[in-house]
């Protein structure tokens, strides 16, 4: 009878084992909204793309300078050395114009009035208006060039994407500020509504009005039939 | 002492009476003299269960004169090397009871040419243990150094075997393992504690045998910085237990043996950013089978049995080192798109992020097998024992204690201070892969010197020996004497270093004088084949050996035509028989006079296709009264094939300063002497060698490879007295 009942206390003590899951939960899964993709997202929203392929450009040229330091060149050759690069790269004017337009997204205008302004400014060095317009492009254009190294359209496409930083962006920001995490499906597209006037970011440096800024609690997509975006119901 | 007196009193009457009776019965005189001798054994065990402390050892006094000659040497070179020494060891043996027994020995070692340097010579202890046989004798133990083997896969000494080595080479190679506190079984020399349990008959079972063993090993994993005086202890350590049961003459047996590193243990300063220390931990668990037929059928004139192992092996690498990367972090940044609007996002970058990390390098499995199958006998005075067996072992198994073989070879003995006119050439391969491994087999040289400024390394700037660079320092001659500091050195090709695996040096594995087909004895990592062995003694008058081992190698690492890693099939065929005839005995003499002889061969069919032949021949002959003859030859011819095997030395930048491809190397030893028995168990000994050791290496010249040679022949002298008390 001991031993049945020593028996039974096995036999307990492995049914109980059996039932436990032993699965971990996906931390991934339970953050993210279902149907999250990190490659859709980033596709939905191409102005974190550039931000980080941005980032990246910095980061590179940081090291190329720090590795001609640590060689010894001097700080003077230095920048003559980077002045040069940024010159001629600001002189291939199609592949600045694919910067511009297609990897920033500005306007055909916002181009055309460049090369308008930068005509003033050749005919006449010291105008006042065209010199900042000019200086304000060729130095979001500057920050896209790579030093010591002959770009093509390819070169900023082989930056490596990193989908965790997307994800981090979503769940920190994204969300809270209605952002579209996916394509409407077709039955969104026509029966979901706006996302309300008031949810849309207002565009405003972040903090500079914290106070008016509250955060949504629905869920977004994009429909890109209407180009808008809608709630998830 | 009254216990004390009746022991020798019993040994004394019964050795009497023994010898009273054994002597009627006696037919001959060999047998006589071999009863005598068992009656001697007898007395000396009974000695040793005597009470109280003893003294014994051996007294030599010697000299050794080595004249080098070769067409290499510069002209500057020394050509002679002369030893002359006092060498005494003591062997003190202490019985506090009749169970136990402390022993130390001792060695003092004086060097004539140094006698005035410094006229203190610091004694030597080279054994220290506590052994005994206790709880009526169901228990052996062994406290401090102990040789302790259990199979050939787990704790196991690989040897070199010379068959029908004379006796003039086999006490010289039996002097250099002794230096070393080596024999020649195969048991490891360890240093910790050993405790062996032995049941006894216990109803149908003859014997129930346990045995634990605990042992610190030595560890280089942290002497990269070895200066001379280094106080780094060793923190690697052995656990091996084992159990076993014998009953119809077979027995079962487990065994298991665990040796590791404790981690984060390296030198006495602290990681630095270029190391990376490895660990290591390798633990073999074995089954062996036995068998005896002699037990169960005792009336057969032959019996028969078998022997075998299973063997699994882990071994598992851990590393630590301060990592110097980069890590990828997030924070969260801002920005604007391309109308001006701006949002926060995630920015990635790296980041410097030096951390220490310790982390598992490397595990890996195999296993090994062995199984022999035996006959034994005696038909009409003919003593025989033949076995043969097939084994099997993974390219991943590991079994470290089972695998350093005591001979590595490879030193420079005698004339080690010679010049050499093409210096870089001499010192790779001299250095690397070409010295006599006859010379290393069979001679040693043991000193004892002051330390002064030109051999005591030192952080001491003062005590350098040059100044300058590359200046004579002016003290070199007044550091003379060093306040009775006097250090024991060795040139002895024999070591008790157990390595680990990945500290294996490569050229002891390739070293055929070490072993072709399995250098590191039945653990030799894949491997598989068949041995065989045959033993055969007539009454002591003709002795005759063979041996035959067609191994396979199925993973050796090679390239395929396009320079591609594969794995390649290498076939070895080792043979050797071996002769020895007792003249004296044959021809019914009551001396001795032995002539021995042995011829053996090896061959590879792939990799560098080498080639081995052995040739051995010596007589030990009693002339006349207390003179004996010995004498001995030996060939010994190793081939790299057509290419040789590439040996290079680089400087520190890693350009390589010299390359050289060995070929061939052609060794010869002759030795003869004469021994004179000065009393009972006091020998003089006066003997001349001569050492022959030819290198064929290719080097490259403008216009192809260029064939050279390195020949060194060296004339030995020794004269010894030896007494043992």
């Amino acid at each position: 009878m001991k031993k049945f009942h020593q028996y039974m206390m096995i036999l307990l003590a492995g049914v109980l084992g059996a039932c436990s899951s032993m699965s971990v939960d996906d931390p991934y899964e339970e953050n993210f909204p279902e149907g999250f993709d990190a490659n859709v997202y980033v596709e939905l929203h191409p102005e974190l793309r550039i931000a980080e392929i941005r980032d990246y450009v910095a980061y590179r040229n940081e090291v190329v300078s720090d590795s001609m330091k640590k060689a010894g060149v001097d700080d003077a050759t230095l920048t003559a050395f980077t002045t040069n690069d940024e010159t001629a790269f600001l002189a291939n004017s199609v592949l600045i114009q694919y910067v511009y337009t297609v990897l920033i997204g500005h306007s055909a205008e916002d181009w055309t009035a460049y090369l308008t302004q930068k005509a003033v400014l050749a005919a006449d060095p010291s105008d006042k208006t065209a010199k900042p317009a000019v200086t304000k492009v060729e130095k979001e254009l500057k920050e896209f060039n790579f030093i010591n190294v002959t770009e093509d359209q390819n070169t900023w496409n082989n930056v490596p994407k990193d989908l965790t930083a997307y994800s981090m962006q979503y769940t920190l920001y994204g969300k809270s500020h209605a952002w579209a995490y996916r394509y409407c499906n077709d039955n969104e597209k026509i029966a979901n509504p706006l996302v309300p006037e008031t949810d849309l970011d207002d565009g405003k440096p972040a903090g500079t009005s914290p106070t008016s800024f509250t955060p949504v609690t629905y869920l977004v997509c994009y429909d890109n039939v209407s180009l808008v975006n809608r709630v998830i119901q | 002492m009254m216990f004390n007196k009746k022991i020798s009193a019993f040994g004394l009457t019964s050795a009497i009476a023994l010898s009273a009776a054994t002597a009627f019965a006696a037919e001959n005189q060999t047998e006589v003299v071999t009863q005598q001798k068992s009656l001697l054994e007898k007395l000396d065990s009974l000695n040793a269960a005597v009470l109280g402390l003893k003294i014994n050892g051996t007294a030599k006094a010697g000299v050794l004169a080595s004249f080098a000659s070769s067409d290499q040497f510069a002209d500057n070179s020394p050509t002679q090397e002369n030893q002359a020494f006092t060498d005494v060891n003591l062997r003190l043996t202490a019985r506090p009871s009749s169970e136990t027994m402390i022993d130390v020995q001792l060695r003092l070692h004086k060097d004539w040419q140094s006698a005035y340097d410094e006229n203190n010579n610091p004694v030597i202890g080279h054994w220290f243990s506590y052994d005994g046989t206790i709880l009526n004798k169901h228990v052996d133990f062994n406290l401090g150094y102990m040789r302790v083997g259990y199979t050939p896969l787990t704790i196991n000494t690989p040897q070199t075997e010379v068959l029908q080595e004379p006796e003039i080479f086999a006490e010289k190679r039996r002097e250099a393992l002794a230096q070393r506190n080596l024999d020649t079984t195969s048991r490891r020399l360890l240093h910790g504690l050993n405790v062996a349990y032995q049941s006894g008959s216990v109803g149908a079972v003859d014997n129930i045998t346990a045995q634990l063993t605990g042992a610190r090993l030595r560890n280089t994993a942290k002497k990269s910085d070895q200066l001379f005086f280094d106080f780094d202890f060793s923190d690697r350590y052995l656990l091996g237990a084992r159990a076993g049961v014998e009953a119809y003459g077979a027995h079962v047996g487990l065994n298991y043996v665990n040796a590791f590193d404790r981690k984060q243990t390296r030198r006495s300063k602290d990681l630095d950013d270029l190391d990376t220390i490895y660990y290591e931990k390798n633990q073999v668990f074995s089954a062996d089978i036995a068998f005896d037929s002699k037990k169960v059928l005792p009336q057969l004139p032959i019996t028969f049995g078998l022997n075998g192992e299973f063997a699994m092996s882990n071994w598992k690498v851990d590393r630590d080192y301060n990592y110097n990367g980069k890590k990828v972090s997030y924070r969260v940044a801002q920005a604007s798109d391309a109308s001006g609007k701006q949002f926060a996002y995630v920015k990635s970058s790296l980041e410097a992020d030096p951390h220490y990390v310790n982390e598992e390098y490397l595990d890996l499995d195999g296993k090994s097998f062995y199984a022999d199958v035996f006959a034994k006998g005696n038909i009409s005075d003919v003593d025989f024992k033949v076995s043969a067996g097939y084994f099997q072992t993974d390219s991943n198994f590991w079994s470290e204690m089972a695998s350093s073989p005591v001979y590595q070879g490879r030193s420079t003995i005698l004339n080690a201070g010679a010049l050499y006119s093409d210096s870089s050439y001499a010192d790779l391969i001299l250095g690397t892969f070409g010295a006599s491994s006859l010379e290393n087999l069979y001679f040693s040289v043991y000193n004892s010197t002051t330390l002064q400024a030109g051999n005591l390394m030192t952080t001491g700037k003062k005590n350098i020996l040059s100044e300058f660079g590359s200046l004579e320092s002016p003290n070199l001659f007044y550091r003379l004497d060093n306040n009775y500091k006097n250090g024991h050195f060795y040139r002895n090709g024999y070591t008790s270093n157990i390595a680990k695996k990945r500290e294996l040096d490569p050229l002891t594995v390739l070293d055929p004088s070490v072993g072709l087909a399995l250098p590191l004895g039945m653990a030799t990592p894949d491997r598989k084949g068949i041995t065989a062995k045959a033993d055969v003694n007539w009454a002591d008058k003709v002795f005759f050996n063979a041996r035959v081992n067609l191994v396979t190698q199925g993973n050796l690492p090679s390239f395929d035509a396009e320079g591609n890693p594969i794995t390649i099939e290498n076939k070895f065929t080792e043979f050797a028989v071996g002769l020895g005839v007792d003249a004296g005995a044959l021809a019914g003499l009551d001396r001795k006079i032995l002539v021995q002889g042995s011829f053996s061969n090896g061959s590879e069919d792939s990799y560098l296709n080498r080639k081995v032949n052995r040739i051995v021949a010596g007589v030990t002959a009693d002339v006349w009264g207390p003179i004996s003859v010995l004498a001995g030859f030996q060939m010994y011819e190793k081939k790299f094939g057509d290419n040789g095997y590439t040996v290079a030395s680089t400087d520190e930048n890693g350009t390589i300063i010299a390359a050289a491809a060995v070929t061939k190397v052609s060794e010869q030893l002759i030795m003869g002497g004469v021994r004179v028995k000065l009393a009972p168990i006091s020998y003089l000994t006066v003997q001349y060698g001569m050492l022959k050791n030819d290198l064929d290496f290719n080097v490259a010249g403008l216009t192809g490879l260029v064939a050279k040679q390195i020949s060194i022949s060296k004339n030995v002298i020794l004269a010894d007295v030896t007494v043992n008390f």
